[in-house]
C-alpha cells in the first residue's frame, strides 16, 4: 500500500495566509478603485467650473 | 575565508536573534503582510488627504479610508486565526503569535480613540474573569457610539446591514422594564440573536463588508443577547439613548 504523504501542516498555513492575503489585495484594490473615481469626479467638477469661469470672463 | 563568512553582517544579526525573534515561516509571512498591510492602507489614507478637497469629497475619502482600516484589522484577524487553528491541530503547545495580537489591539485602538470610545486592548494570552467583567463594562459605555454606527449602517445599503438596527430597536421597544419570562419576549429575543449570528457569518464569508468597528458593534448585542436576559433592556438602553435626546 502506497502511503499518502500528508500535506505539511506549515506549508497548510502559509497557503491560508497566501489566500488570505490575495482577498485582501482584492478588496483594497476595489477600494482604490472607487477612491480614484471619486478624485476623479472631483477634478471634473473642478476643471468643469474653471471652463465656465473662463467662458464668462472672455464674453465679458 | 571561512572566518570572514562568519563575520558577515547577515550571520551577525542571524546570532543576534533570539530564539523567541525566530518565527516560523508562516509567522514571518503573516508579519510582513500585516506591514505590507499597513502600508497599502497608509497610502490610501495619504491619498486621500493630499489635496484640500470639497466638504462632499473629503466625506467620500474618509469613508474609504475607514473601510481601509476595517479591511486591514479583519485580514489582521483572519491571519491570526489561520495561525492559532493550526497549532490546535497539531496539539502543539498553545504558542501564540502574540504579536499579531498586540498589532491587532493597536490599531483597534486607535479606532476607537478615533471615534472617541475608551477602549481596552483584549489581551488574550492571559484573560481573567475581572479583566473580562472590566473589558464588557467598557464596551457597554461605547454602546452609545455603537449605536450610532449602527444606526449608520442602516442607512449604508451597500454593506447589506439594512433592518439591522431596525430589528434591534423593534426588540428594544417591545421589551418591558421588567423582564418577563413569556415564550413570546424570549422568541423574538432569540430571532434578533439568529439574525445578528446570521449577519456576523455573512461578513466572514464576505458576503459583506463590516468594518472592524460595526463588527464590534453587532458581537456587543449578540454578548447581550446570549447572556444574562433580566438585564437586556437595562443594557440596551445606552444603544438607544442618543437617540431619543436628540
Amino acid at each position: 500500500m502506497a502511503k499518502q504523504n500528508p500535506k505539511d501542516p506549515e506549508e497548510e498555513k502559509i497557503e491560508k495566509l497566501e489566500k488570505i492575503w490575495k482577498n485582501f489585495q482584492k478588496k483594497i484594490a476595489q477600494l482604490r478603485i472607487e477612491q480614484l473615481e471619486i478624485i476623479k469626479q472631483h477634478n471634473k467638477k473642478r476643471d468643469e467650473e474653471k471652463i465656465k469661469k473662463l467662458e464668462k470672463e472672455l464674453n465679458q | 575565508m571561512a572566518m570572514r563568512e562568519k563575520n558577515s553582517p547577515q550571520q551577525s544579526a542571524e546570532q543576534i536573534k533570539t530564539p523567541e525573534m525566530k518565527k516560523t515561516s508562516a509567522e514571518n509571512l503573516a508579519l510582513s503582510k500585516l506591514q505590507e498591510m499597513e502600508t497599502e492602507v497608509e497610502d490610501i489614507k495619504a491619498t486621500g488627504t493630499q489635496k484640500a478637497y470639497d466638504g462632499n469629497t473629503t466625506k467620500k475619502l474618509k469613508g474609504i479610508s475607514q473601510k481601509a482600516e476595517g479591511l486591514m484589522i479583519d485580514t489582521a484577524k483572519e491571519m491570526q486565526g489561520t495561525l492559532s487553528s493550526s497549532e490546535r491541530a497539531l496539539k502543539a503547545k498553545t504558542r501564540r503569535p502574540s504579536y499579531i495580537d498586540e498589532w491587532v489591539a493597536e490599531k483597534e485602538k486607535m479606532l476607537f480613540e478615533k471615534e472617541g470610545i475608551k477602549h481596552e486592548p483584549i489581551r488574550r494570552p492571559k484573560v481573567d474573569v475581572e479583566d473580562l467583567h472590566k473589558m464588557q463594562a467598557e464596551r457597554m459605555s461605547g454602546l452609545a457610539k455603537i449605536g450610532k454606527v449602527m444606526k449608520e449602517m442602516e442607512e449604508d445599503k451597500e454593506k447589506g446591514a439594512k433592518g439591522f438596527y431596525r430589528r434591534v430597536e423593534d426588540l428594544y421597544n417591545a421589551l418591558p422594564d421588567e423582564y418577563e419570562d413569556t415564550p413570546e419576549i424570549n422568541e423574538q429575543i432569540n430571532k434578533v440573536l439568529t439574525y445578528s449570528k446570521k449577519f456576523l457569518n455573512m461578513h466572514s464569508r464576505h458576503q459583506i463588508s463590516l468594518s472592524g468597528e460595526q463588527v464590534d458593534g453587532v458581537q456587543s448585542i449578540i454578548d447581550i443577547l446570549s447572556k444574562n436576559k433580566k438585564n437586556i433592556k437595562e443594557k440596551l438602553t445606552p444603544l438607544f439613548e442618543e437617540e431619543k435626546a436628540a
